[in-house]
């Protein structure tokens, strides 16, 4: 199996990535999505913590941009509801502001989930590398988490293939006359049947020399070959 | 009398003059309603509401480049209506000038610049 895969190739290896804009301001929204829209990009906008909550429903996002001052839940809050829900426990936020500069808000966003901190007026290529390196952070874990069902599945098939050696190790009667031998559920058969239904092993036909004396007293094949090689 | 807007601003970001427009335009809309509220909250004396649209005020101006609009909002925020209502109720006013300055700005712009694909 390859499961190396190059830097370049993450972002074509996972599927159009989602990106939430939270803010109540209708300009702030248009701004940062065009700021951040790319072909390979969605971003989503939401103008309410409320609303933030009802995407996340929907969407995988890669990354939530989340504003602090927003009427009804306000960013720490939303952060804060984000973080409880098991799955988007990991999603990465970054809080975005106008103010609170200080220190007890700042450490107050990185308590309730926060990757990182922006103040307005936003530089735009300082915001778009940012937040391209946390999409793909996310294409990665996307693609890592692709390929480790890959080899889940894979290790079922080897646990069932081992399963399969071990009932050929086991004990296996035979009968001391015929030479059949008794499968796992009662039923006997020849040694050739069983060893094929347990392996991949395939029997082909073919004479030892003493048979060959046996049923061809005449013949001497296995002698002339063996005189033939030396 | 610098520009009421610095269009090198977004110019910096974008290359099509057509995005600027595009957010003046949501600019100039979402800051009459902004302004309206302001006037509602200073009729209704409600110096919390008054802080809050324009702490909103002055985030949208900062990312379009109307740097006097963020200044006064700014300032506006921080207000201290207790010590000063008179110059809280002149910063909305200078606030309403400012405006009539950018929207004939953007009027102006918009007449000329490409129009939004």
């Amino acid at each position: 199996m390859n499961t190396s895969i190059s830097t370049a190739d993450w972002a074509s290896a996972a599927p159009r990535q989602s990106v939430l804009i939270v803010d109540d301001s209708p300009t702030d929204l248009l701004y940062l999505t065009r700021v951040l829209e790319r072909p390979d990009r969605h971003v989503i906008s939401a103008s309410s913590g409320e609303e933030a909550l009802q995407v996340l429903k929907g969407f995988e996002c890669a990354l939530v941009l989340l504003d602090i001052h927003l009427d009804g839940l306000n960013g720490f809050e939303t952060a804060e509801k984000i973080r409880a829900q098991e799955r988007l426990r990991h999603l990465p936020i970054i809080f975005i502001t106008a103010t609170l500069r200080e220190q007890e808000h700042v450490f107050r966003g990185y308590d309730a989930g926060a990757v990182d901190y922006l103040f307005k007026p936003l530089e735009a290529n300082l915001l778009r590398s940012k937040v391209n390196v946390f999409c793909e952070l996310s294409a990665q874990r996307v693609v890592i988490q692709e390929q480790l069902k890959e080899i889940q599945a894979k290790n079922e098939v080897l646990h069932r293939q081992i399963e399969e050696i071990k009932t050929l190790r086991g004990l296996v009667p035979i009968c001391a006359r015929c030479k059949n031998v008794r499968d796992d559920s009662g039923f006997w058969q020849t040694i050739e049947a069983y060893v094929c239904d347990h392996s991949e092993a395939e029997f082909s036909h073919s004479l030892c020399p003493e048979c060959t004396n046996v049923l061809y007293p005449g013949l001497h094949i296995h002698s002339a070959a063996r005189t033939a090689q030396h | 009398m610098a520009d009421p807007i610095d269009i090198n601003w977004l110019r910096k970001t974008f290359d099509d003059d057509s995005v600027l427009v595009e957010l003046y335009t949501m600019y100039v809309g979402d800051t009459t309603k902004r302004l309206a509220e302001l006037h509602a909250a200073l009729d209704a004396q409600s110096a919390t509401q008054c802080s809050r649209t324009a702490h909103a005020l002055k985030g949208s101006s900062g990312n379009i480049g109307a740097g006097a609009m963020r200044e006064l909002a700014a300032r506006l925020e921080k207000h201290d209506w207790t010590a000063d209502p008179a110059a809280g109720a002149a910063l909305v006013q200078a606030l309403d000038s400012e405006f009539a300055r950018v929207r004939d700005f953007v009027d102006q712009f918009t007449a000329t610049a490409p129009v939004a694909k």
